[in-house]
């Protein structure tokens, strides 16, 4: 997750040139084929995690043992599963926990990363030590193990325990990178200027530093989205993450890498998580080249 | 220089001993009593009970099991988990496993994402390139387990060209496909960031002096884009090896290696307090390590941020 956040964060951070407007930003990209079909598939996610009853009328947890790993027939294009229940329904209902691990984990992440970079930009001295020393604590033990260690002491985890544990040792690596774009515009005329009439520091935070500061973290966020998909799989995958009965894609990889005879269980979820993300990374990379400033004219 | 060393390192124990501290606290807060769940639905006799309480501490203060852990650490004198196995031994197992796979998997990441990203960066725009931008944003964009999954069942399962899991097929062929995995999605990182430090690099105005005076393409590229375009490399790669740490753990759990990541996982399932922190100090001072090694890397290649 962090890597590819680092590498495309590491491409992106030329970005205090000169922002575009909303409408400009909106117009270049919806000026983008890929742009405008990986928004729909995403959106299709929205609505199988919403309302997934609108996909299927079947109930996922309605089971028939005697078709249990049976290939597909009609009415049920997915096959059935282990204990005989539609696989189709079971992969439609698993976009909820995926969608709402990753998007209230980037809002929530975007959100702290946000505010504590600019604490620690605008507030050199105690603040900005306090910190960014937390975050070299967090930053020093693999995020992995950090997130198994502490969903390992939770007994009963909800979603949100997920997502809080995910945004409480995540955020050390989007905080340094709006920290540095904080320094480079803390100075600027216009920050000199607001300083100098006596405007309060939050204010000048919110209305000058955070809006020419913020497209390096919203990019960076943007495209670590799909990561965070991924990443709920792999805790749930490894015993830490939702535990049954929640029905989630990364539970379905669990049952299917112990039955490597029924292929069909792993290749549906397997497609269904991956478009998920190459859409969620699609945007992510048409956004950050709208932002970038070497394309304007 | 050696000043240098001297301060990072002295500024790193602090900063361990937090993480440590907040690792065994977090071992600590959870839940049931290990040796109890080790010994499942047997009756477990008191007097062995106690005996085994006693042997790892369990009934002592929180703080007085950290320090004892610490000492059982820096005295190099590891004991034994909670089933009796020597931990001592247990590493001597381990750790090459995890030094094979994180070696394989790491040459093999960066011989392809800096042979790619080299070559995409200075052809920018070329059909490498295309194809390159494309291939790299679709490995980042699949998630990790889908990959080694598929890539399991493709080659293992299917094809039964190499081992499916476990090692007893010996190295290399076990650690083969685990290492491909690791290796391809870290390659396509390197080789994006690779091309566009490139790509950067090729347009600073002392390489169109280089190209005005009349050097080779060849020259340019090696004698004067690399080295400026070093930097972010670097750092990229020390944080690939920092973190391969976590990569193996799950490389080795699907494809049940017994490494290191395979070891920290069951400890934590276990609540073996003194395993996790052991491990987790050897990761930190790992990951101290080699951010030390890329800083003077750095000073190495680029004189300007030479560390006295």
């Amino acid at each position: 997750m962090s890597e590819t956040q680092q590498v495309f964060g590491a491409e992106a951070q030329d970005l205090t040139a000169r922002t575009l407007s909303n409408t400009e930003l909106l117009r270049a990209l919806l000026r983008k084929p890929q742009f405008v079909v990986c928004v729909l598939l995403v959106f299709a996610f929205f609505l199988m995690a919403a309302v997934p009853r609108i996909f299927t009328s079947v109930d996922p947890r309605y089971c028939e043992l005697g078709k249990s790993q049976h290939g597909r027939e009609p009415g049920h294009p997915f096959g059935f599963d282990i204990q005989g229940c539609d696989y189709f329904a079971n992969v439609i209902y698993g976009a909820r926990p995926s969608v709402l691990v990753s998007v209230v984990a980037s809002l929530g992440g975007f959100a702290i990363a946000a505010i504590l970079g600019l604490l620690a930009g605008y507030f050199p001295g105690f603040v900005d030590n306090l910190i960014s020393r937390t975050a070299d604590v967090l930053f020093s033990l693999p995020g992995l193990i950090a997130l198994i260690v502490v969903l390992n002491s939770v007994p009963n985890r909800s979603i949100w325990i997920i997502v809080g544990v995910i945004l409480l040792t995540s955020w050390p690596l989007g905080m340094r990178l709006m920290r540095s774009t904080v320094f480079s515009v803390r100075n600027r005329e216009f920050v000199l200027a607001a300083r100098s009439i006596g405007v309060p520091p939050l204010r000048i935070l919110r209305k000058h530093v955070f809006p020419n500061a913020m497209a390096p973290l919203l990019a960076t966020t943007t495209l670590g989205v799909g990561g965070l998909v991924g990443l709920e799989a792999i805790l749930t995958f490894l015993g830490v993450g939702l535990q049954p009965p929640s029905i989630s894609w990364g539970s379905q990889f669990g049952v299917a890498a112990s039955f490597r005879n029924t292929p069909h269980l792993f290749i549906w979820p397997a497609l269904f998580i991956s478009t998920m993300t190459i859409s969620f990374m699609i945007i992510g990379d048409s956004i950050r080249d709208a932002l970038d400033p070497k394309l304007l004219k | 220089m050696t000043g240098f060393v001297l301060r990072r390192v002295l500024a790193a124990v602090p900063i361990g001993l937090i993480v440590t501290l907040g690792v065994f606290a977090l071992v600590f807060a959870m839940p049931g009593d290990p040796l109890r769940e080790l010994a499942g639905d047997k009756p477990i006799p008191a007097a062995v009970l106690a005996a085994k309480r006693a042997q790892f501490h369990l009934d002592d203060p929180f703080i007085v099991q950290y320090l004892l852990s610490m000492k059982d650490i820096l005295t190099g004198n590891f004991g034994t988990t909670f089933a009796g196995a020597d931990i001592a031994a247990q590493l001597q197992l381990r750790i090459p496993v995890t030094l094979k796979l994180a070696t394989m998997g790491l040459v093999i990441q960066w011989i392809a994402g800096l042979l790619f990203g080299l070559y995409a960066g200075f052809k920018r725009n070329g059909v490498v390139d295309r194809v390159l931008l494309l291939a790299t944003l679709f490995i980042l964009a699949v998630p990790l387990l889908v990959v080694y999954f598929a890539a399991q069942y493709v080659f293992g399962v299917e094809l039964k060209w190499l081992p499916v899991s476990g090692i007893a097929h010996g190295y290399p062929l076990s650690y083969l496909l685990p290492a491909v995995c690791i290796g391809l999605t870290g390659f396509a990182g390197l080789a994006r960031l690779t091309r566009t430090s490139i790509v950067e690099t090729a347009n600073a105005d002392f390489v169109k002096t280089a190209r005005a005076k009349g050097l080779g393409e060849q020259r340019i590229l090696w004698g004067h884009v690399l080295p400026n375009a070093l930097l972010p490399m670097v750092t990229y790669m020390g944080v690939e090896v920092g973190g391969i740490f976590a990569g193996a753990l799950l490389a080795e759990s699907i494809f049940n290696l017994p490494g290191l990541g395979q070891f920290m996982f069951q400890a934590i399932k276990l609540k073996e307090g003194g395993v996790v922190v052991l491990l987790s100090t050897l990761a930190f001072v790992m990951f101290i390590a080699i951010n030390l090694l890329v800083d003077i890397v750095y000073g190495a290649i680029d004189p300007r941020v030479r560390n006295v």
